[in-house]
C-alpha cells in the first residue's frame, strides 16, 4: 500500500505529450518562442541573458506538454526560476525589486498549486490530469489565478514587464500568464466562478491600462485585460468556449510579443517608454510604427486582423452568460481608447520633448524581421482564421465572422474607443496614474518583517528564558497529551 | 519510610538544581546547578539497583534476590565520568569568556554582546 | 562485514589520536593524511552498508566481545541505521574534504575534536544499547561544544555554553529517560525493551516518553526549545556550521526514529503524534519568520534549519509509513542542501556575514555563488531540487490522512522562505561598484565539495523514485 502511495506520486515518470488540447498552445509557443528568441538575439544581449530566455521557452514548452500533473508542477516552477532570474539580469535595483516580488507572488501560486496536486493525487490514486475534486478546487483557484493575474492579484503583471530589459520582456509577456490558462482547460474545467474571474480581469486590466504613464505598462495591464478573455472563454469548458479562449490565447501571444516588441525597439532607440515625453516617432520609426498599428488594431479587435476572430468566437461561445458578454464589451472599448492612446502619445502626436527631436534612426534589420513576420502572421490569420482552426482542441465547425453582423459586432467597440480617447484626451492625460492593490501587500510584507525583527530580537539569548520552556512543555505535554 | 526518603532527597537535588540553572544569572552557579541536577539523577540510578540490606555482587553469586544490580554502578560510574568532563569544558569555557568580557553575569554579557 | 561496525566507531577514534601525533612528528603531511583519513572513514561506512545491502537480512548484529545481547552490549545495523549512516558518513565526509582549505590554520585540535565527532555519531547509530546511547551522544555533543567556539570571538564562545547548557539538560533528560526505562524494565537492550513496553504502568510510560521526546526536541531544535540554535550555528566558523546542521541535528532525527517506534509512539499513555504535530507546526512557521527577522546570513540559515526540523517532525508526526519515508527523505535533502549552503557563505563572505557588508558578494565567488544558489533555491522547496520531491511525500502523506491543514503548512514555510532568500538574493547578487572581474575562484578541492553538494541535491530529485522506494521500505519496516 505504502509503495502504490509512492508510485501514484509519479516520482521520476516523466512524461511529456502533444494532444489535441495542448498543440494550438505548442504552435504558439515554439512560433513566438523562436520570434522572440531572434529580437533578444538581435538586441545583443550578454550570453547568459540570452540563454535564459531560450531555457525559459523550452521550460514552458515543458509546462503545456507535460503528460501528469507531477511534471507539470516542476516545469511551472522551473518557469518561475527561470523569469526570475531573467527579470533580475537587468542587474538595475528597479528589476530587482520587482523580481523579487514576481518570486513570492510565484512562489505562493505554487504552494497553491503544489497542494492542490497533491489532493487531487489523494482523492484519485494517480498523477494523471483528472476533474478537480471539491476540496482540490480553491488551491488549483489560488495558484491558477495568481498565474492568469486575476483580480486581485494581477499586480505581478505590469510590474516585472515594464521592469525587466526590452528584449527579456519580449519573450516573458507571451509565456506565464497562457500557461496559467491552460492550466485552466486541464485543471479546471467547469468552474462556474471562473468565467466571472475572467470578464473582472478584463475590466479592470482595461481600465487601469488606460490610466498608466509608460507604455509597457499599459501593455502589462492590458496582458491581464486580454487574459481575462481567454479566462473567460476556456472556464466556460463549452467545446466552443475551449475554441475560442485557446485561438485567443494565440492570437495574443502574437500581437502582444509584437507590441512589446515595438515598445522595445522604442526603449532601445529613445531609451525611455514614458508616454508624456515620447511623440513623432511615426516620422524617424515608420516601420515600427506599421508593426505597432498593426497590433494595436489585432488587441483591438478591428476586422480583419485576428483579435477580431477570436473575440467574436468568443462572444457567441459566451451566449449564455449575459455579464460576461457585456463586461466583454465595455472591455473592448477600454482596449481601443488605451492602445489609440499608446499610438498617439508615442508616434503620432508632435514630439514636445528634445529627447525625440534628437531623430532616432528606424530599428534594426534584426529586430525589424521578427517584428514583420509577426505582423503577417496577425494579418493572415485574422483573413484565414481556418489556418489555424484545424488546431484547436475541438475543431467544431465555426461560424463564418466575416458577416455583416460580425464585422460590425468587431468593428464598433474600437471606434467607440477611439472616440472615447479623442473626446477624453485631455481628461486622460491630467489623470494620476492610480494606486494598485500591491501597495498593500508591500505594506503588509514590510509590517510582517518587522513582526519577525521584534520577535527574534526578544527571544534571541535569554538563556534562561528558553530553557524556561523546556520545563512547561514538559509539564504541559504530561497534563495535556495524555 | 528509607525508601521514599531517598527519593525525596533525589527530588530535592534536581529541584534544585534546575532552579540554580533557570534562575541564576552566574555562569559558575549555572555550571554548579547542572552538576547537581545530575547528582540528583546518579543518585536516583544509584538507588534504583539498591534496597537496604543487599549485598555487594563481588563474591559468591553475583544476581539473585538480595544482591544488589550492579549494572546501575556500572553506568553510574560512567555518567559520573562524562559529568566530570563537561563540567571541566564548562568551566574552561567560562574562563574564557570571563577573559574577554572581564564578566561571568550572563546578563552583562548579554548587554556587552549587543 | 564480519568486523565493519565496530571498526566504524573505533577507527575515527583511532584517528583523532593519531592526528596531533602525525602532526607533530611530520607537519607537512597532515592535510593529506587527513584527507586520506576522512576518506578511509567514508569508506569503511560505504563498505558497512554495502556489506548490509549484500547481506540481504533484516538487521545485523554485532556482539561486543562476544557477548550476546542478553548480557553483553551489541551494535544492530538494520535499514535505519544504514540509511543514516550513509547519510552522516557523508556529511562528515564533506565537511573533512571543506575544512582543508577553510581551515588552513587550524590546529589539529580541530581534527581531533571533528573525527570525535565521526566516532560518536557511528556509535548513536550502531548502538542496540540505551546507555550506550546515552554515552555516545555526549561523545558527539561533548566533542562539538569546543568546535563551536574554534573561532574564539566573544559572541562564539559564548554561544558555545549557551549551546552546551541546553545540551546538557536534554543530556540529563535523556538519562532520565532511560533511567526509568531500566527501572521499569530491568533491561537496557533496546529490543528487549520494545518487547516489554506495553507492560509498563502508565504514568511510568508518559514520563518516559515525555522525558525522551522533550530531551530530543532541544537537540533537534524544535521551537520552544530552539533558542540555542541560531547562535551557536551562526557564531560557529562555517564548516562547523555545516556540520551542526547538516550532520549533527540528523542524530537527533535518527534518534526519535529509532525510539519512537519503540515506544509504539507513547499510545495510550503520552500522545506524542499530535505533539510533534503541535510543535512541527509552530516550528515551521517560527523558524521561518525568525528567519525572516536576522540581518546575518549565517543565522537566517540556521534559523531555516529549525524550520527544516520542523518539516521533519511533521513527517514524523503525521504517523503514517509515508510520513516517516518523507521525513528521512528529507534528512538525505536538508543535509545536502544546508551544508552546501554553509559551505557556500563561507566562501562568500570572508569574516563578517553581516548582509549590509555583502552586497555583491556572491557575483565575486565562483563557484560558490552559484552553489549557495542553488542550495538556497533548494531549501524553498523548488524543483529540481530533491527537497521539492522529499516535501511532497510528507504532504502527501498528511493530505493522506486527512490533515490539508497540516499539509499547507510546508508551502507556507516555502512561501515564508522565499521571503528572505529572496532578500538575500537582493543584496548578494546586486552588482556593485567594485571591478566585476575581481572574481575569487575557490580552491579545488574546496570546489569538488561544493559541486558534490549542489548537484546532489538536484540527483536525489532525478533518484526520488528510487530514493522513495528505499526509504519507504524502511519506514514500512519501522512503523509499518
Amino acid at each position: 500500500m505504502l509503495q502504490d502511495a509512492i508510485q501514484s506520486l509519479g516520482f521520476g515518470r516523466f512524461a511529456l505529450g502533444i494532444d489535441a488540447v495542448n498543440m494550438i498552445f505548442v504552435i504558439a509557443f515554439v512560433m513566438v518562442g523562436t520570434m522572440g528568441l531572434l529580437y533578444t538575439l538581435a538586441s545583443r544581449p550578454p550570453i547568459k541573458r540570452a540563454m535564459l530566455s531560450l531555457v525559459f521557452v523550452l521550460a514552458s514548452l515543458g509546462c503545456v506538454t507535460a503528460g501528469n500533473m507531477l511534471t507539470f508542477l516542476i516545469f511551472w516552477e522551473l518557469m518561475l526560476i527561470v523569469s526570475y532570474l531573467m527579470i533580475v539580469s537587468a542587474g538595475t535595483a528597479r528589476s530587482r525589486n520587482a523580481g523579487f516580488r514576481y518570486l513570492l507572488y510565484h512562489v505562493i501560486a505554487g504552494a497553491g498549486m503544489l497542494v492542490g496536486v497533491l489532493v487531487q493525487v489523494s482523492a484519485t490514486g494517480s498523477m494523471a490530469f483528472s476533474a478537480p475534486t471539491n476540496a482540490a478546487i480553491p488551491f488549483f483557484m489560488l495558484g491558477i489565478g495568481i498565474k492568469v493575474g486575476a483580480i486581485p492579484f494581477h499586480t505581478w503583471v505590469p510590474d516585472a514587464y515594464a521592469s525587466a530589459s526590452p528584449s527579456v520582456s519580449v519573450v516573458l509577456s507571451g509565456f506565464t500568464t497562457k500557461v496559467g490558462v491552460y492550466a485552466i482547460i486541464r485543471l479546471l474545467p467547469g468552474v462556474a466562478a471562473i468565467p466571472y474571474m475572467g470578464a473582472a480581469m478584463a475590466l479592470v486590466g482595461v481600465l487601469l491600462a488606460l490610466l498608466q504613464k509608460y507604455s509597457r505598462r499599459v501593455l502589462g495591464y492590458s496582458i491581464v485585460s486580454q487574459v481575462g478573455y481567454m479566462v473567460a472563454g476556456v472556464g466556460l469548458a463549452t467545446a466552443s468556449g475551449i475554441d475560442a479562449g485557446s485561438l485567443h490565447v494565440i492570437n495574443h501571444i502574437a500581437y502582444k510579443t509584437l507590441l512589446f516588441m515595438a515598445a522595445g525597439a522604442v526603449i532601445y532607440r529613445v531609451g525611455s517608454d514614458h508616454l508624456p515625453s515620447l511623440g513623432g516617432l511615426i516620422r524617424y520609426m515608420p516601420l515600427t510604427f506599421i508593426c505597432a498599428l498593426v497590433g494595436a488594431l489585432s488587441i483591438s479587435g478591428v476586422p480583419p486582423f485576428n483579435g477580431f476572430v477570436s473575440k467574436y468566437w468568443l462572444k457567441l461561445a459566451l451566449d449564455g452568460q449575459p455579464v460576461v458578454l457585456h463586461a466583454l464589451t465595455i472591455a473592448g472599448i477600454g482596449t481601443g481608447a488605451s492602445f489609440m492612446k499608446l499610438l498617439w502619445y508615442t508616434y503620432l502626436r508632435d514630439p514636445e520633448n528634445r529627447t525625440v527631436s534628437s531623430g532616432p534612426k528606424e530599428v534594426d534589420p534584426g529586430m525589424a524581421i521578427p517584428m514583420l513576420l509577426l505582423a503577417v502572421f496577425c494579418l493572415a490569420t485574422g483573413l484565414r482564421p481556418d489556418i489555424l482552426a484545424g488546431y484547436l482542441p475541438h475543431a467544431g465547425p465555426a461560424p463564418d465572422p466575416f458577416t455583416l453582423s460580425g464585422l460590425t459586432a468587431g468593428a464598433w467597440p474600437p471606434v467607440a474607443g477611439v472616440a472615447f480617447f479623442t473626446v477624453a484626451r485631455q481628461l486622460l492625460s491630467r489623470a494620476p496614474e492610480p494606486p494598485d492593490v500591491d501597495a498593500l501587500y508591500r505594506r503588509g510584507l514590510v509590517l510582517m518583517e518587522y513582526v519577525a525583527y521584534s520577535l527574534a530580537r526578544i527571544t534571541e539569548d535569554r538563556l534562561q528564558g528558553n530553557l524556561m520552556m523546556i520545563l512547561v512543555v514538559f509539564l504541559v505535554a504530561l497534563l495535556v497529551f495524555r | 519510610m528509607g525508601l521514599s526518603l531517598a527519593y525525596w532527597v533525589v527530588l530535592l537535588l534536581f529541584g534544585m538544581g534546575l532552579y540554580c540553572i533557570l534562575t541564576e544569572s552566574n555562569l559558575i552557579k549555572i555550571a554548579v546547578g547542572i552538576n547537581v541536577m545530575e547528582a540528583g539523577l546518579l543518585l536516583f540510578l544509584v538507588r534504583l539497583s539498591y534496597s537496604p540490606g543487599d549485598l555487594a555482587p563481588l563474591m559468591g553469586p553475583t544476581t539473585g534476590p538480595g544482591i544488589a544490580d550492579p549494572i546501575p554502578h556500572a553506568l553510574t560510574l560512567t555518567a559520573i565520568v562524562i559529568a566530570a568532563s563537561t563540567t571541566a569544558l564548562m568551566l574552561s569555557l567560562i574562563i574564557q569568556i570571563y577573559r574577554h568580557y572581564g564578566t561571568v553575569d550572563i546578563e552583562e554579557i548579554r548587554s556587552k554582546m549587543q | 562485514m564480519s568486523h565493519l561496525p565496530i571498526l566504524v566507531i573505533a577507527i575515527p577514534l583511532l584517528f583523532a589520536f593519531l592526528i596531533p601525533l602525525i602532526s607533530m612528528l611530520f607537519p607537512s603531511v597532515r592535510r593529506i593524511t587527513v584527507t586520506a583519513m576522512g576518506l578511509v572513514y567514508a569508506g569503511l561506512v560505504g563498505m558497512m552498508i554495502w556489506g548490509y545491502h549484500a547481506m540481504g537480512v533484516d538487521r545485523v548484529i554485532y556482539p561486543l566481545g562476544g557477548w550476546g545481547p542478553d548480557v553483553g552490549i551489541v551494535l544492530e545495523l538494520d535499514a535505519l541505521s544504514a540509511a543514516f549512516a550513509g547519510i552522516m558518513g557523508l556529511g562528515i565526509l564533506l565537511v573533512i574534504l571543506y575544512s582543508q582549505d577553510y581551515m588552513e590554520a587550524a590546529e589539529s585540535k580541530y581534527y581531533v575534536l571533528l573525527f570525535i565527532v565521526a566516532s560518536g555519531i557511528m556509535g548513536i547509530i550502531l548502538t542496540a544499547d540505551f546507555f550506550n546511547l546515552y554515552v555516545f551522544i555526549e561523545m558527539s555533543a561533548i566533542a562539538s561544544f569546543p568546535l563551536v567556539a574554534v573561532s574564539r570571538r566573544g559572541t562564539a564562545l559564548f554561544a558555545s555554553l549557551y549551546y552546551m547548557v541546553f545540551t546538557l539538560v536534554s543530556s540529563a533528560l535523556i538519562l532520565l529517560g532511560i533511567i526509568l526505562v531500566y527501572a521499569a524494565t530491568g533491561s537496557l537492550n533496546m529490543g528487549e525493551v520494545a518487547a516489554v513496553f506495553d507492560t509498563i504502568p502508565e504514568l511510568t510510560r508518559a514520563s518516559i516518553v515525555g522525558s525522551f521526546v522533550i530531551g530530543l526536541s532541544v537537540k533537534v531544535a524544535l521551537i520552544p526549545f530552539h533558542s540555542w540554535l541560531p547562535p551557536a550555528h551562526a557564531e560557529a566558523v562555517s564548516p562547523i556550521s555545516a556540520l551542526l546542521s547538516g550532520v549533527l541535528l540528523k542524530n537527533g532525527v535518527y534518534m526519535l526514529m529509532r525510539l519512537l517506534p519503540i515506544f509504539g509512539f507513547g499510545d495510550g499513555s503520552l500522545d506524542v503524534r499530535t505533539l510533534l504535530l503541535v510543535i512541527g507546526v509552530l516550528t515551521v512557521i517560527g523558524g521561518n519568520v525568525l528567519a525572516m527577522g536576522q540581518g546575518n546570513v549565517k543565522r537566517i540559515l540556521a534559523c531555516s534549519s529549525v524550520a527544516h526540523m520542523g518539516y521533519i517532525a511533521l513527517g514524523i508526526g503525521i504517523g503514517g509509513a509515508l510520513g516517516f519515508a518523507g521525513a528521512l527523505f528529507h534528512s538525505l535533502n536538508h543535509m545536502l542542501m544546508k551544508a552546501g549552503a554553509f559551505f557556500s557563505v563561507g566562501c562568500i563572505a570572508d569574516g563578517s556575514f553581516e548582509l549590509s557588508g555583502l552586497r555583491g558578494a556572491a557575483l565575486r565567488t565562483r563557484p560558490a555563488g552559484i552553489t549557495f544558489a542553488m542550495s538556497t533555491a533548494g531549501l524553498i522547496g523548488l524543483p529540481p531540487f530533491g527537497s521539492f520531491a522529499s516535501k511532497i511525500m510528507i504532504m502527501f502523506a498528511a493530505i493522506d490522512a486527512g490533515m490539508i491543514g497540516i499539509a499547507a503548512v510546508l508551502p507556507a514555510g516555502a512561501v515564508l522562505s522565499a521571503i528572505y532568500y529572496g532578500r538575500v538574493y537582493q543584496v548578494l547578487y546586486a552588482p556593485s561598484e567594485r571591478e566585476p572581474d575581481d572574481v575569487s575562484i575557490s580552491p579545488w578541492q574546496t570546489t569538488i565539495v561544493l559541486v558534490v553538494t549542489a548537484v546532489g541535491s538536484i540527483a536525489t530529485l532525478v533518484w526520488a523514485g528510487n530514493l522513495a522506494r528505499i526509504f519507504a521500505t524502511i519506514a514500512d519496516y519501522l512503523v509499518g
